[in-house]
């Protein structure tokens, strides 16, 4: 289980000016954000590009510190740059970040090394999400040349490997065609099952449809604030509307209208 | 250490696939020494030549005919030099200087008048150069003999021309003349040492950032320190290799050399091999942190590139500082990575006594950097993503 309480960061955006003395811009990329993610529960986050999505999924995996609020995954602090959580936890993140000159199953068990597996262990899953995902055919093969929906398998495979509780996926069906996104919409159904181990899975989107189809909980976020959250019909009501793009629209808006009038 | 080993093993079969640090590690380790070896000796045969041919170019032999005779004796054969010398030399068709002597050289003899002679040259043909010296010594035996004649028609002994006499006595040490050729070739090995891991560096540190891989190893439960030991434990691997393929080419590129002196002077025993590897074994480990260190903030492995070439550049103006110093070297050679090593390989080379901190300084030196490097490359690796 993952809860987010209260978690704002901003950044210095650099002067462009090479000269310049001025030390930067101030950007708050997140200004509170909070929501639990419960065990085989699929919480969608949804905003639109730039609302703080991926800056709060970077902060969850340990990778950027937090200015202000808190972060528990199955109880334990998340701090940045400390190992404790991240072995909770399977990232995909929005760099696929595979290496081209490994095949898809060095590329999952070097993954399942650093995870503190035996080379065997990371083998036998290996096959066992290849199997999964349909990407036996391409184990062998170097990752040089993959396809994105091919690239998305591979990496989902490699963030998923040391069979984590906790899944975190950031736009995980970006450039992906309706067959490959339907494929891993199964997948990620079996993952929240009891079958499949009733993981939490977080991910982040701004695709209605995904959240529709997929969520059953769904934290809406604008510009750093978390705006609502609720199941889809839940979020439906609140904004008295019928159709969840509308919904959404109406939430994330006017909140930031609610948000202007409250300054 | 079994993850250090685990991410070690990963970063070297990555890199060996990888097209341009293969072929970086390859061209290094099999054709440097092969050509290094065959360009000494290609240099050594043409001064050899330059010296043993003994022919000499003159404008104007005919207007000295005792310099002609004396020339002669000393088992010299005189050319004419063509008319337009002036041109070929500059154009590099003569590689020879040409003495030119005037019309009135016999005259001004035997008035006892100075005649000038003129020796010709292009500073900017190097090949002239050579022959300046040679040239320069049959002029002076020359106007020695006539002297010598003089006096003795005079009645004076020739001996008031040499009160002093003047012997070169060699203080060779133990010496094995060809040290100084074999420690010129250890720091050509020490600079290919510089380029060998390059690549492997840039992409094991830049390359990670380049195509998104950087971000999704840091959120593996493994502390930076484990990823830069293991990286850089993979890129000195891929130096040393280098350096081992180089030092074993020299037996088979001394088949190559033609030149009879140098394939002597560089015969390389096997304990003189093994003795070079493990003075550069500490310079190969620092120079692989370093490589790593500088190409970590480097966003693309084109940015990487130039931050690294500050490297390539700085290695062999610190190796000139040594070629330039003159006298003894001063203490604190001892611990500048590149020219402690030379110093060390030289001495060792030259049979000459190594006190143990001429042994540890550049192991510490080597050490304390390459510590530096990786404690930086382990802070930097998260503090990029941020």
């Amino acid at each position: 289980m993952i809860v987010v309480e209260n978690l704002s960061k901003r950044f210095i955006r650099p002067s462009t000016k090479r000269w310049s003395r001025s030390k930067g811009e101030v950007v708050q990329a997140v200004k509170n954000i909070g929501f639990t993610a419960e065990d085989g529960k699929v919480t969608g986050l949804l905003g639109a590009n730039g609302a703080g999505k991926t800056t709060t999924l970077r902060m969850i995996a340990a990778l950027l510190k937090q200015d202000g609020g808190q972060i528990l995954v199955d109880g334990v602090a998340v701090q940045a740059g400390e190992q404790t959580t991240q072995a909770k936890m399977g990232v995909l993140s929005d760099a696929r970040g595979l290496y081209p000159r490994l095949t898809a199953r060095e590329n999952i068990v070097y993954y399942g090394v650093l995870h503190g597996m035996s080379r065997q262990q990371a083998h036998q899953r290996a096959d066992f999400l290849a199997e999964a995902l349909d990407l036996k055919s391409l184990l062998e093969r170097r990752c040089d040349g993959f396809s994105q929906g091919e690239k998305m398998k591979t990496a989902l495979a490699r963030a998923l490997v040391h069979d984590p509780q906790n899944i975190i996926l950031d736009e995980p069906t970006n450039g992906l065609d309706v067959v490959a996104t339907r494929a891993l919409r199964e997948f990620l159904r079996w993952l929240r099952s009891p079958e499949g181990g009733s993981k939490c899975i977080v991910f982040s989107t701004h695709i209605m449809q995904e959240v529709e189809r997929l969520c059953d909980d769904v934290v809406v976020v604008a510009h750093g604030n978390t705006v609502a959250q609720g199941t889809v019909g839940q979020l439906l009501e609140q904004a008295g509307e019928t159709d969840f793009e509308d919904a959404f629209v109406k939430l994330a808006f006017e909140s930031k209208a609610q948000l202007r009038g409250a300054v | 250490m079994k993850m250090i080993l685990a991410i070690a093993y990963k970063e070297l079969l990555d890199s060996l696939r990888d097209k341009r640090t293969m072929m970086m590690v390859v061209v290094l380790a099999l054709f440097g020494m092969p050509f290094m070896m065959i360009f000494m000796s290609e240099m050594t045969n043409r001064i050899e030549k330059q010296v043993e041919k003994k022919v000499i170019l003159v404008s104007g032999i005919k207007n000295a005919p005792q310099f002609q005779n004396f020339v002669e004796r000393q088992g010299y054969e005189i050319k004419d030099a063509p008319a337009d010398y002036e041109e070929q030399l500059q154009s590099k068709n003569l590689i020879d200087p040409v003495l030119v002597i005037d019309k009135d050289f016999s005259d001004k003899l035997a008035h006892g008048e100075r005649p000038t002679v003129y020796i010709v040259l292009d500073v900017a043909n190097q090949d002239t150069q050579t022959g300046v010296r040679p040239l320069k010594h049959l002029m002076q035996s020359f106007v020695n003999e006539m002297a010598v004649m003089n006096l003795s028609m005079r009645g004076v002994s020739p001996d008031i021309l040499n009160v002093v006499d003047v012997q070169e006595r060699h203080l060779s040490r133990t010496a094995d003349t060809g040290a100084q050729l074999k420690s010129v070739m250890s720091m050509m090995l020490m600079l290919t040492m510089v380029s060998a891991g390059l690549y492997a560096a840039i992409d094991t540190s830049a390359g990670e950032r380049e195509r998104g891989s950087l971000e999704p190893l840091m959120m593996n439960p493994v502390a930076s320190w484990t990823f830069a030991i293991g990286k850089w434990l993979a890129v000195s691997t891929l130096t040393m290799l280098v350096v081992i393929f180089s030092v074993l080419s020299i037996f088979p590129s001394s088949l190559l050399i033609r030149n009879e002196t140098v394939k002597i002077l560089l015969q390389f025993s096997g304990s003189e091999m093994l003795m070079m590897v493990l003075v550069l074994l500490p310079l190969g480990f620092c120079l692989s942190a370093l490589q790593i260190a500088i190409a970590i903030n480097g966003k693309t492995h084109k940015e990487a590139q130039a931050r690294a070439t500050l490297l390539v550049v700085i290695a062999p103006l610190i190796s000139m500082m040594s070629m330039f110093k003159q006298g003894a070297d001063p203490v604190w050679f001892k611990w500048i990575p590149l020219i402690s090593q030379n110093q060390l390989m030289t001495k060792i080379l030259n049979n000459e006594v190594v006190t143990t901190l001429d042994m540890l300084a550049p192991i510490i030196t080597c050490v304390v950097l390459a510590v530096l490097a990786l404690w930086y490359t382990s802070d930097r690796m998260r503090k990029v993503l941020m």
